[in-house]
């Protein structure tokens, strides 16, 4: 199995180091999960789904221009991360657990549109639903990542 | 095109599956995102970068089937191999046995006339002439006792 993660890994990041980092990281979250491993009926599903995630996370680290930013905390040699990495990392795990709370129609038209790509008259064809259904799903679910996304940024304005 | 136009009709869900191209687009340029809706960035940005990423795993995971498939074919076409060789390798063993026999019988010759004769039927003939002007101990044991009792 790690030659096909290290594919999908190196495939989102461009970068067969940072592939490594990911597929490295994978292991060792499973290493920790080994005693709940039962729980998970597919654990290939799993490692491609961490890999996916760990992947994109990646991307989005490089994306933030880190300037000439220090890396390294003077006092104790400790890496940190900079602010805005970790903006980054929380406000996309938030919009992550804001789509699986959305109602099951809405999340899989969202899901269908604009994550998959699929046009309206084949989500149509999948879900056995109308136009204007599958239209009004669309608009409530993207209104509400919208509603909480605002939230969350007058939240952090708040907090700063 | 005024680009909040189109996100307008984005959340009511009218926008075309180009429009929407577009609006990721314009909101992974970082540098020229209008302040109004760069709080909207972050959930274009993961929707876009969920899209390539299932796009990737997609192209892997049929790339990993073609090779399950080609694997598997291999595996068929040995299978057929050996089941051929095996079959031809029994012909041939069929086939030696068979002519291998045959050839012994032509092994049974006899000379007649300075000619060696192999034809089995022939041979048998002359053995059975051959045979017939042979008197056994019995017809010349007949023949003494017939003229002692003539």
């Amino acid at each position: 199995m790690r030659p096909m993660l290290l594919s999908i890994s190196n495939r989102i990041t461009r970068n067969m180091e940072d592939a490594e980092d990911v597929v490295q990281e994978v292991c060792l979250r499973l290493w920790h999960m080994r005693d709940s491993m039962e729980q998970y009926k597919n654990v290939k599903a799993l490692c491609v789904t961490m890999t996916k995630n760990l992947s994109i996370d990646k991307v989005r680290c490089q994306r933030i221009e880190l300037g000439d930013e220090e890396l390294v905390n003077v006092e104790n040699d400790d890496k940190i991360m900079p602010d805005k990495v970790l903006e980054e990392k929380d406000i996309q795990s938030f919009i992550r657990d804001a789509i699986n709370k959305l109602p099951p129609l809405q999340r899989q038209v969202l899901h269908l549109k604009d994550i998959e790509g699929y046009e309206t008259d084949e989500i149509v064809d999948i879900m056995g639903i109308n136009s204007e259904s599958v239209r009004n799903n669309l608009s409530r679910a993207r209104k509400r990542l919208r509603e909480l996304i605002e939230t969350y940024h007058v939240n952090e304005r708040i907090l700063l | 095109m005024n680009i909040k136009d189109v996100i307008d009709r984005y959340f009511v869900g009218d926008t075309s599956i180009e429009e929407e191209r577009l609006l990721r687009d314009y909101f992974s340029d970082t540098d020229n995102i209008d302040e109004e809706i760069k709080y909207l960035q972050p959930m274009f940005n993961y929707l876009s970068d969920e899209a390539k990423a299932l796009q990737v795993l997609s192209e892997v995971l049929a790339e990993e089937r073609e090779d399950v498939k080609r694997v598997n074919d291999k595996s068929k076409v040995r299978k057929l191999v050996i089941i051929v060789s095996s079959f031809a390798a029994s012909l041939l063993i069929g086939a030696f046995l068979l002519f291998g026999n045959m050839n012994n019988k032509s092994k049974n010759y006899v000379w007649i006339d300075g000619e060696r004769i192999t034809n089995p039927e022939v041979v048998s003939e002359y053995a059975e002439a051959s045979f017939s002007d042979v008197v056994s101990d019995n017809d010349i044991l007949e023949q003494q006792l017939g003229s002692f009792f003539e």
